[in-house]
């Protein structure tokens, strides 16, 4: 029960030190919009060209704005638990009686919901802007859930990384060499039919391909077919993969 | 005797890189003392506190903190121990109260006693007025008052300070030795801290150990480590200038002074006792018509100490050096002349120089207040 406690205590300092500084979470969100309004725009007429609305292609550009989301709002989570060890913060909490995984998995868990707070805000402005999207209320939650994961999972590889790297500026130049191919290797902003063979050859190995079909698959109000739920299930065994790694790399680490 | 609260045999700690930061050290403090590590900075205390303190492991040999087993019983040990390290780790984005109200979570305390005790520890340390406002408001001092503060909500049996003061303003240093004397005496909290002040481990601890590169070369109260060093200096000056060797040389012969050594036209004279041995020496140098202008007594500092006891200065360089050169002089002489000291490490200061005695005039004439350069690095 400790272990519970102590997550929840932890996880509680965070979501007061975020509410209390708003401006970084709005700020994360600046990249995914440009995104948004930028590529929504630019490639309507590609739609178009195929003999599709406009308006279809912010629907489909928006479940991967939504992943995109979540890479950049996750990609500074190491970067936080590195200041925390520099300022001295994690030793401070090691040497009390503190069940000593909560200290990491306060942080993700956190990370979790403050990327499904983005969400919400990028689905609104991309319902405002006209995108077609009708998930329903179970395909909400469900969505919520996947990116809920997903948060806790590319916050616990940043982590890990972090503990791997132990220095702010090489996983700076990680998280943004990552990110971007991430992104490209996905059905984010052309279907995988239409990507060439090798780049859709990355992506099935990409795990962020799968959050994005499976985003999509939700916001679409398509059925949840067995593409789906493998989609699913590869987001979480990842997320459990990284959170596993990030917490053994954590525990394992002495000075 | 009780056993002592904290208790390390062997301990040794190499790093991955083959760096050895303790060489097999043993340590013994005793409950309800002010137990001060006192050491240039890469000496090891840091190393030594993070062991004590089970944030890292020993490569050989074992301690243990009010009976626990540091390796094996590690969460037993936490909740007995309070630790401020050199960074000061309260969160910068809650506010003073807040930071202790978490500390009392993470230790799983009522949530009442929690109140209590964070009330009562931000009017120990004077924080009531800064207790709601965040801590990136926060001066270092009261910084540092915070983090002892929320050291202390669990009640440790021991507290470990590494370098507390480290970075302070002469002010805030002197106001947080209050406090921690304050722990000590209100509490009878046991304490531990490191430091590369001299005169911190001085003023506040009740004994200190001196540690250099990764060993225990001294242990014992100020008083009695600055009492091993042989003697106190009485320095004299004259009225006719620099006296003749008759004088020099009966003051020599005379039971009670160990060395006499020449400094420019004064004179150096090192005796086992100063306070005791000035009346008698007075009368002796009347007879010799010696006309004697000023008169200084001593103490050595654990300066000397630790010159004493690592055969070097803390730095070597402009003053210190000197002053090492001056003195494993004299320390040479005074072991000849007493045959003891056998367990010092050779005393052969680099900086020493083969002048001899007479004529020499280090250009710091302030002995024994030489101190250690305090380079605000981390060890």
């Amino acid at each position: 029960m400790d272990a519970v406690a102590d997550t929840w205590y932890l996880f509680m300092k965070y979501a007061r030190i975020t509410v209390r500084m708003p401006m970084w979470t709005l700020f994360g969100l600046v990249q995914p919009l440009i995104w948004l309004v930028i590529f929504g725009q630019l490639f309507s007429r590609f739609a178009q060209m195929a003999g599709g609305e406009s308006s279809s292609y912010l629907a489909f550009l928006t479940p991967g704005i939504v992943v995109m989301t979540v890479l950049f709002g996750s990609s500074w989570a190491g970067v936080n638990l590195l200041r925390e060890i520099t300022y001295g913060t994690v030793e401070k909490m090691m040497v009390t009686a503190v069940h000593r995984p909560a200290i990491v998995l306060s942080r993700v868990l956190h990370n979790g919901v403050l990327v499904v707070l983005q969400v919400g805000i990028v689905l609104s402005v991309a319902v405002a802007m006209g995108a077609q999207i009708r998930p329903g209320v179970g395909g909400v939650l469900l969505l919520l859930a996947v990116v809920f994961g997903m948060g806790l999972g590319f916050a616990s590889l940043s982590n890990a990384i972090a503990l791997k790297l132990r220095r702010e500026e090489p996983l700076m130049v990680a998280g943004n060499l990552l990110t971007l191919p991430l992104m490209f290797f996905t059905s984010a902003f052309i279907s995988k039919s239409f990507m060439p063979p090798w780049i859709a050859t990355l992506a099935s190995v990409n795990p962020v391909h799968y959050g994005v079909e499976a985003s999509r698959t939700l916001l679409a109000g398509q059925r949840w077919d067995g593409d789906f739920w493998l989609a699913v299930s590869v987001v979480a065994a990842f997320s459990a993969v990284m959170l596993g790694w990030s917490m053994w790399l954590f525990m394992r680490q002495r000075t | 005797m009780s056993a002592p609260i904290i208790q390390a045999s062997g301990l040794t700690k190499v790093y991955p890189d083959g760096h050895t930061a303790l060489a097999a050290i043993d340590l013994a403090v005793r409950e309800g003392e002010i137990f001060g590590f006192l050491g240039p900075n890469g000496a090891g205390k840091t190393s030594t506190i993070k062991i004590l303190t089970t944030l890292s492991r020993p490569s050989s040999g074992a301690a243990s903190v009010a009976g626990f087993d540091v390796v094996r019983d590690g969460p037993a040990v936490r909740r007995v121990i309070g630790y401020v390290a050199q960074e000061a780790g309260v969160d910068h984005f809650l506010t003073g109260r807040e930071n202790l109200v978490l500390q009392g979570r993470l230790y799983h305390l009522d949530r009442r006693l929690i109140e209590e005790r964070t009330h009562e520890l931000l009017g120990l340390f004077d924080l009531l007025p800064v207790a709601d406002r965040l801590v990136s408001s926060y001066s270092g001092g009261t910084k540092r008052k915070l983090d002892i503060a929320t050291a202390l909500l669990h009640r440790p049996r021991v507290l470990f300070l590494d370098e507390p003061t480290l970075g302070l303003d002469l002010q805030s240093r002197h106001a947080l030795w209050d406090y921690i004397r304050r722990l000590n005496t209100v509490y009878g909290m046991t304490i531990f801290l490191t430091t590369h002040y001299l005169e911190e481990a001085d003023k506040l601890a009740h004994r200190v150990a001196i540690l250099d590169q990764g060993g225990v070369k001294a242990v014992g109260t100020p008083e009695a480590l600055k009492d091993g060093v042989g003697g106190d200096a009485i320095r004299l000056s004259f009225e006719s200038g620099a006296p003749g060797p008759d004088v020099w040389q009966a003051l020599r012969r005379h039971p009670l002074v160990v060395d006499v050594i020449a400094e420019g036209e004064s004179l150096h004279v090192v005796v086992k006792e100063g306070r005791e041995a000035l009346p008698k020496l007075l009368p002796a140098l009347d007879t010799l018509g010696a006309g004697v202008r000023s008169i200084t007594v001593s103490r050595p500092s654990l300066d000397d100490v630790f010159l004493k006891h690592t055969g070097k200065a803390f730095t070597v360089g402009e003053s210190g050096g000197e002053g090492g050169a001056w003195w494993t002089k004299w320390q040479k002489n005074a072991s000849a002349s007493q045959g003891k000291d056998a367990e010092s490490t050779p005393a052969d200061s680099p900086t020493a120089n083969g002048n001899g005695t007479s004529s020499e005039t280090p250009s710091n004439a302030t002995w024994p207040n030489q101190r250690w350069t305090d380079t605000e690095r981390k060890d």
